[in-house]
Formats: C-alpha cells, structure tokens, sequence
C-alpha cells in the first residue's frame, strides 16, 4: 500500500524567509547550507554541551584529583573489617597442678539478621526459640540491642549440644541467617568445686568499662566478673587477636588482608588450694551441717570453712555451702538460671560466705580477750575468777553457757579449756572499766572489723563495736552510751559484734605463728601457656604484732587444753586424733535464728601447719557441729582414716 | 543508490565512535558484573553483546533507509506507539512495580524506547507539515499535545526517566524547527511553576503527584549528606566510588563496584564504576568519546539535506546530551537520582538498541545529504 504523499512545499506558501530545504550551493563537498536560523540553533546547543562538559569534568576533577585521597579512605572504611578473635581463657590449677578450671570447644548459634528475609523473621524466631529452648521475647530482646550492625552474628545461645546443632544444620532452609560460630566456654571438671571462691565470667557492663581497672578494655569482651576470675583477669584473658577481613556491602566476609594478629592464650593461673582439701573442706561443711540436724538443730542451712597455711596465708581450701554449679554461666545465664539462684529458698549459693558473710563469733573471740587482757595487764595468766554459773553486775545477771552448773574457780588457761563464760565476763567488765578500747583496738589488730586483703573481690569488714561507733550509729540517746554489758557482750563475742570466718582464720593464725597478722590470698603464681613462670603472689608481707611470746605461749597451751585437755570443749572430738590440735569451739547466739556453730583450730598445736576454721549457720553448739567437721577436714590432711568422729555432747 | 555511494558517504568517524563506545560498554559491564552472583562471570556482558548485535543490524538498515519515508509514515507510526504502550497496561508483566515490557517469543519488547525513535521523526514531520504555522502559539501547544499523549502514558507505567526524555525531545525539535524563543522563555516558566506545584504545594495540600521515593531523592539532592544510610546511600556510595579512582583508576582494586557497596552498578551508576576503575583519564576519555558524538549529530544536522533531517538530528544530539547530563550528574551528586541510563554504557538491551538505532538515523541523514547533489534525486530510492 502506498501511502498519499503529502507535503506542504507544493502546496501551501511558507512564512517570509523560510524554506524545507537548504540552500544549494555549487560546492561538491558541501552541497548545502543551512538557513541561518538552524545554524544559530546548532551553535546554541553546541555552546551547552561545552558548558555541560565543563562542568561535568570539573566536577570529576574536583572528586577524584582534589578530595581522590580522601575518598579511597572512605572505600576502605567500606571493605576493611577488623573481627576480634578471642583466645582460650586460661586454665586454674590448684597448687599441685590439677586443673579447676579448663575450656572446651563449643558452638555458639547466632542469627545474621541482614540475611533473614523479613517475612521469614517471625517463623524463624519461634523455631528457634522451640529448638533452643529460649524464649521468644529474649531473642526478640538480643536481636534490638544489637540492631545496628544487622551484618554482625547475633548470638542467641552460647553453647548448644550436638543434637541440637545437627538438627538446625541438617534443615537449614528453616534456619535463614543461622549460623554456627565455635567459641571457647568454660569448664569446670571438679562440678561446684569451689564454686564461689573461681567465680564466673561473663560481658562486661557499661558501668565497668568506665572503671580505671578496665582501661583498654572494650565492650563484648567476656571478664571475670567474681572470685580469682576477677582478680587475675589481665593474665587469663590473654590477648585478643585481629583479624582483618575485606567484606561486600553485605558483610559477608570476602578475603582475609594481611595485617592481623594472633590471638594469645591467656595465661595459667596457680592456686593456693589444694583440690583435695577443697573437697574434703566441702564435704565437711554438708557434714556439719548433717550433724547439726542430727542434733535437733533443724536450720542449720549453710556454712564455711577455710583452711589457710598459718605462717603465710596461703588459703588451701575455702568452702561455703549453699554452692552452684558454675557452668550454668559458662553457657550464658539464662534469666530462669538466674531467678533459680536468687530464689529465698536457695539461701544465696552465690555468696563466698568465708570472706563475704559476717556473724557473731560467739566464744571463740575469747582468744582475743586472751591475748588483749594479758597484753594490757587486765589479767595475768594466773589471774582466777570463781565461776557459780551466772554473773552478776550492775543489776543485770548473765548466764554462764554451763548453767545451772558451775566451772568454779579457774585460771585463765583453764577458762580457754572449758569456755568458762564468766571468767571472760569479768575480763570485759574490767576492761570497761578502764574505759578505754584496748579490747577493740586488739580485736582490730588482730584483723576483726577490717578487711583482711584477700585477692577476690567482695570481702566485708565485719563489725568491732566501739563507744564511738556507737555514737555515730545510734539517735536514740540511750542506745548511743556505750554501757557495761556492751563490753561484757563483746567479751564473749555477742552483741553487735560481726566477724567473718577468714577474720577469725586469721586472728587464730597470729597466734598460732607467733604474732604475725597474715594475707590470707588464692593467687599462688602465674605461668605462662608455655610453661614459664611470670608472677609469683604471696600477699602483703606479714604484719609483726607487739605482743609477748609469753602472752602467746600461755594462750596457745589454754586453747590446746580446749581440744585435748580433760575438760576441753573440743576434747572428744579429737580423742584418738594421733596429731595434737589445738581449737576453740564457738556458739553465736543470734536474735530470731538458731545458734551459729563456731570452730577455730590449728595443728599441730605446738608446730602450726594447718590453721582450719569452720563455721555452721544456726548449727547448734560448736563442739557439736563445727568442730567435727574441722576434724573430717584433719582427717584428710594428715591422712588419717576411719576414725570415728564423735561429737561433744553440749560445749559452746 | 548504489552500495558504493552509501559506503562513500557513511560518517565513519560517528560509525567508530558509537563502536568505540558500545565496546567500552560491554566491557565496562563485565567488570561492573563479574563479582555478582551469577551464573557466569560474564552473564551481563554476554548479553549487551547480543544486544549490540542486533542494535547493530537495526542501525545499518536504518542508514540504508531514506528518512524522508518515515515522514509520509507519521501517522501509522505514532498509532503504533501510542497502542504499543497502551498494550502494555493490558498485556504486560509488572516488575519492580511497573509495566515496561510487552512478551513476545523470542524477545522482550520495551514500547516506550521504541516511541522515542518514533516521536522523533513523527513530531518532526507533524510540525514540517504545518510549517506555514511556524511562530504561533497553536503549533507550539499541538506540538506540545502530540507528545504528550504517549508520554504521559509512559508516565503512568511508571517509568519517570523516559517521561523526561520525551519531555526532552519535544523541546529540541520545537527548538530546531525554530519555534521563536519567546516560547521557550513561557514553556521554561510554566515548567518551575509546575514543579514547585508538584514538588512543593500540591504535597502540602494533600495530594502526591510524585511517589514517596521521587521526594527523597530530590531531598537528598538539595541535602547531600541526608540520610546516608538509607535514601542518600545511592548517591554516598556513587560519589566514594567516583573520588576514589583518582587520577588512574583502581583498577582490579575497585572495591565499591567489586564488593557490591555501589548499587545499581551496571545499569544507573555505571558512569561511577568507569570513574572508580579507570579514574579521571578514563572517565575524562568516555567523555571525550560523548563529545564526539554530539558533534557529530550537531554537525549532521547543519550537512543535512532537509530541514527534516536538521530536526531529527539536532533533536538526536539534544536528547543524548540530556541523557549523558542527567546520568553522569546524578552519579556526581549534581543533578537528582533519577532512572535514566546512560547511552550505550548502562546495561540494558532497550536503549542500547535504541541508541543504535538512532545513531542509524544519523548515519542516514549524512549519507543523504551528502549524495543529493552527486547520485542523483533527494528522493533516494524511496
């Protein structure tokens, strides 16, 4: 089909001067010209492209010659990752180089979010939560708090078992963004051995990273948050290494860039414990604690027990019961775990209760009476007071724990033996009478009421009573008068009076080493993963106390008496026992609970190498809880076996 | 007109520079692409070749074709586009949330590239057979109405960056068909009312013209720094990208293509892969190539043998100077984000066949107005 021509150059004039076709000229190469008006039309056009051009290439010169630099380290900002690579944490050995603590291999399952499709995102976080056994609401939790690096793995659970691990493998195409990431977590081969005393680790907090302490640290680095884990964190952490890594836009990793560093192992940390004294130590306080409900004392719920080289402090088992098992934060804690451990009922597992909890001491800070009394010429070690059973002074009457009936007229030596109550009554009343605080002053001296430097954190300083610190503490006129029976309290170691088990190792330690206030310390050394020795820890260096070896000698022998002389308090419980011991036995009246079981002792007695210290909350009498424990824990250190533990009757 | 007339007359140097130019593309395409993931390295570019294969076929048949036909044609042609897009909101599949495409076997039919050829001649010879109206008001707004039908059917696609090409082209061949200046100075102050209108009141009161994307994006043009990581991401990338080339380029080091930080890189922001891969000689060089071509077609329009060839060609060399503004500027941060490609660089089979094509349009106007006086008849062979 032909289509109608139809053109207007026949046909219709054009306008004045224009034409549809071009100029023909006679020139071969350049048969035309065009009308002015096309050329000028051309020239404007032409005359925008240059300017276009211009200013296209100026602005290119402008990007990569005059801010080039500037903008390559942009690109790098881009592609250069650094992914911090953790090191194993190091391993806590006890004092004969069996491990504490070690780490093993274990797999972390995180989500990626970027690589999560977000349709997919809800199913997903209800999968996991199902195969996890976590809860909806934490993952959705962990996954805000980390919203701003939606490329970063965002670990959901620390530590999962291999069937759980080959169950998200093996459907991956239900499992978007989920990966596998293989870390170290902490293992504990003895279970709660020692539970308290290694502490746990975990991430440290904001309030953390602005402390002194933790200057170069940086925040999702895992410290040791109590015990020897916070102390020599600096040593086992070991190094963080570097990993450079060139990633897309995703942050999917691409290569591996030179310039990283190697992780360093962190370094091996040498305890002063023994392993088997420590569960020898732990085992006794679940004893004493069996033994006080044997003995009606139905409370009883909890104890402590140290034992610590007298002559330096070294701690070589300090146990506390309730305990924990430690793994369940190698894995991260979960908020059930933690409501689990801060239940009433679980009677605070977490809390060291040698260093950490304070109590009345009951008799045994009659050693302090001893030693204060002689060393200030309240008594001398032939001073007698008669016994009738009671103490009368200043209209008040105070029992003696053998009422009705009577210890008679005793030495001073002999009322150690027997814990003879009002011969220390009379001590204090005249101790109030000088009105001054000799006794305070050697309570302190001898570490009650401050806190004895041991290496892990949380100690407390307990509490010696003083006129003054009544003052301060006290609104009531009356209550701020220190009176008579304050100083009668204190003398038999009641009333306000609060003192640790690690203070109360300690006193009994000066005495029995010669007047020499100890550090008492977990951290033996540090040896490197190679095997060399960096650091070597023996605390502070002992503190010499003005005190007469005659004074020491005379207290010594009455608390010697006190486990093996004919009346001693402590006597059967050590009948047999091939090695001398010396011991005090305690009962610590507190309001509203039971009696809290006391027993302080070194052996053996004349050439101290083991200072045992045992405490049994509302265990009853001293002799009846405390002090077989103490025994079961000698029992261990000299190797002596099958020896039938006999309680003492009623003692204090 | 005998073979070896046509061959004696062809405009090598346009011929070598769209060759030069479609190489460079298909090569800068592979690097663009070769670290996605795809099922070849060389997926894109294998592509764009068969696609400048074809472009290439189109464009010498074109060359041999006299473009005056194309003026009796008019009509049918513009039917044919305006039903062609039309189809489209009928028969064609919805990617990214609009319909470009028509399916038929063996290829994929993008109507509204095709209309870009097809106004160009078709306005050109629309207004040519009303040139006793040249200077009144009437032609300019039929003119104006003529492209408007099918662009504003492209603009409901839809497609935004083709809208202003046609916008573009209209202006040009108004202007070569030498509509009085005076025009231009109303058309030009219409357009800044009607996109404060559209872009600033009409908002306020409640009405979206534009889409929420179209918005951000113009806000981050006025605001380079706003929101890097989300709407400005595009234009931060590009620019790291451009800047960090330097003077040479980084060659094989260049990350923000290679590790996907630069989006879009082998369709929109292609002109920032060339600047990050060759640096400023590269880009300084593609440029060059640019500007030879635009002389070209300029140069084509005042050798033309009619006006209608002045009109196609000075329209031709308008719309790929708008293109090659509007692409590279956007990728330098110096003229908004918007979807046009840059000629025969960007990937995409469409408008690199269409690019050809018009470079066949070209070609045949040179060869016609250089034979008319020597091989006898401004009619050709037609």
């Amino acid at each position: 089909m032909r289509w109608r021509r139809r053109g207007p150059f026949q046909r219709r004039p054009l306008p004045d001067g224009r034409r549809d076709r071009p100029i023909r000229t006679i020139r071969a190469d350049q048969p035309f010209v065009q009308p002015p008006s096309v050329a000028l039309r051309v020239a404007a056009i032409g005359m925008l492209a240059v300017v276009i051009f211009a200013v296209i290439l100026f602005r290119l010169w402008f990007l990569q010659i005059l801010t080039g630099t500037q903008h390559v380290a942009e690109a790098n900002d881009n592609r250069l990752r650094t992914v911090k690579l953790v090191p194993p944490r190091g391993t806590i050995v006890d004092r004969n180089n069996r491990i504490i603590v070690d780490n093993r291999a274990g797999n972390a399952i995180g989500i990626r979010p970027m690589d999560v499709p977000a349709s997919e995102l809800k199913p997903l976080i209800g999968r996991l939560a199902t195969v996890l056994g976590v809860s909806r609401a934490e993952i959705r939790r962990q996954l805000r708090e980390h919203a701003a690096n939606p490329y970063d793995l965002v670990v959901i659970k620390e530590d999962v078992s291999r069937r759980v691990f080959s169950h998200i493998l093996e459907r991956k195409s239900s499992f978007p963004g989920v990966e596998v990431q293989k870390n170290y977590l902490r293992d504990y081969p003895g279970g709660e051995l020692a539970a308290q005393l290694l502490g746990y680790t975990g991430e440290i907090s904001a309030a953390q990273l602005k402390q002194s302490r933790f200057n170069g640290y940086s925040a999702g680095d895992v410290i040791g948050q109590s015990g020897v884990e916070y102390t020599f964190d600096r040593w086992l952490r070991g190094r963080d290494g570097a990993l450079k890594v060139e990633v897309d836009a995703f942050g999917r990793p691409k290569a591996q860039v030179p310039g990283g560093r190697l992780a360093q192992p962190g370094d091996s940390l040498v305890l002063t414990i023994d392993e088997r004294v420590q569960r020898a130590a732990e085992r006794a306080v679940r004893y004493g604690i069996d033994l006080a409900h044997a003995n009606k004392s139905w409370r009883a719920d909890a104890g402590a027990a140290i034992v610590m080289d007298p002559s330096n402090g070294e701690l070589l088992a300090m146990a506390s019961y309730p305990t924990y098992d430690p793994a369940i934060f190698a894995d991260g804690l979960t908020k059930k775990e933690w409501k689990k451990l801060r239940r009433p009922s679980a009677n605070n597992p977490l809390m060291e209760r040698a260093d950490q909890g304070a109590y009345p001491v009951g008799s045994t800070f009659k050693l302090i009476d001893a030693v204060a009394g002689l060393e200030e010429g309240v008594i001398s070690p032939y001073t007698t007071f008669p016994c009738p059973g009671y103490f009368k002074a200043y209209g008040s009457t105070w029992r003696c724990w053998v009422y009705p009936g009577v210890h008679g007229t005793v030495p001073l030596e002999v009322a150690l033996e027997e814990s003879c109550d009002v011969y220390f009554y009379n001590v204090g009343l005249l101790f109030y009478g000088r009105k001054g605080t000799e006794l305070e002053d050697w309570a302190k001296r001898l570490s009650l009421g401050r806190l004895t430097g041991i290496d892990i954190p949380g100690e407390v300083p307990g509490l010696v009573p003083t006129p003054e610190w009544r003052r301060k503490t006290f609104t009531n006129p009356i209550d701020k008068l220190w009176k008579p029976g304050n100083s009668i309290n204190l003398a038999i170691g009641q009333g306000d009076l609060k003192a640790t088990p690690l203070q109360m190792a300690v006193a009994y330690a000066a005495v029995a080493n010669g007047g020499f206030v100890v550090e008492p310390h977990l951290g033996l050394k540090v040896v490197s993963p190679q095997g060399r020795l960096l650091e070597r820890f023996a605390g502070a260096a002992p503190k010499k106390l003005d005190v007469s070896l005659a004074t020491l000698e005379t207290v010594r022998r009455g608390i010697r008496l006190a486990a093996s002389g004919p009346v001693g308090t402590s006597t059967s419980v050590f009948a047999g026992f091939p090695v001398p011991v010396a011991g005090k036995t305690g009962t610590a009246e507190m309001f509203g609970k039971g009696d809290y079981s006391w027993y302080v002792s070194w052996a053996p007695a004349d050439h101290p190498k083991y200072l045992v210290a045992v405490m049994i909350e509302q265990g009853g009498h001293g002799g009846s809880a405390a002090a077989p424990a103490a025994r079961m824990i000698y029992d261990t250190l000299f190797n002596v076996k099958g020896g039938q533990i006999q309680g003492a009757t009623r003692s204090d | 007109m005998d073979l070896r007339s046509y061959l004696r007359h062809v405009d090598y140097l346009l011929l070598a520079t769209t060759a030069a130019l479609t190489a460079f593309g298909v090569t800068v395409v592979f690097f663009a692409t070769r670290n996605d993931p795809l099922p070849r390295p060389t997926y894109y570019s294998d592509y764009q070749l068969v696609y400048a294969a074809v472009g290439y076929a189109l464009l010498v048949a074109l060359s041999i074709v006299d473009y005056e036909r194309f003026r009796r044609w008019q009509w049918p042609l513009y039917a044919f586009a305006v039903v062609s897009i039309l189809a489209v909101f009928a028969l064609g599949p919805v990617t990214r949330g609009s319909r470009r495409w028509l399916v038929l076997p063996f290829f994929r039919f993008q109507p509204s590239e095709l209309a870009i050829i097809i106004v160009t001649v078709a306005l050109s010879a629309f207004l040519l057979d009303r040139l006793h109206l040249l200077g009144t008001r009437r032609i300019t707004v039929l003119a104006i109405a003529y492209v408007a039908l099918p662009a504003l059917l492209v603009f409901a696609q839809p497609d935004f960056g083709t809208t202003m090409v046609f916008v573009c082209l209209c202006l040009a061949v108004l202007f070569f068909y030498g509509t009085p200046w005076t025009h231009f100075a109303a058309l030009g102050g219409t357009l800044v009312v009607a996109l404060v209108g559209v872009f600033a009141l009409l908002p306020a009161a409640g009405v979206h013209l534009v889409k929420s994307y179209q918005m951000e994006r113009l806000m981050v043009f006025l605001n380079p720094g706003h929101d890097p990581s989300g709407s400005g991401y595009n234009l931060a990338q590009s620019i790291i990208a451009v800047g960090s080339g330097g003077l040479h380029g980084r060659g094989n080091m260049a990350t923000q293509t290679t590790l996907d930080f630069l989006p879009e890189h082998h369709t929109d922001f292609i002109f920032a892969v060339v600047s990050e891969r060759y640096g400023f000689v590269g880009a300084a060089l593609l440029l060059a190539l640019f500007a030879v071509l635009i002389w070209r077609a300029l140069r084509i329009a005042t050798i033309s043998r009619d006006l209608y060839g002045s009109m196609i060609a000075g329209a031709i060399a308008a719309m790929f100077l708008f293109e090659i503004f509007v692409n590279v500027g956007m990728t330098l941060g110096i003229m908004p984000i918007t979807g046009i490609p840059l000629p025969f660089i960007s990937y995409g089979g469409a408008a690199l066949i269409t690019n050809l094509m018009l470079i066949g349009l070209l070609e045949s106007i040179h060869i016609r107005g250089r034979t008319m006086g020597v091989a006898g008849g401004f009619r050709g062979n037609g």
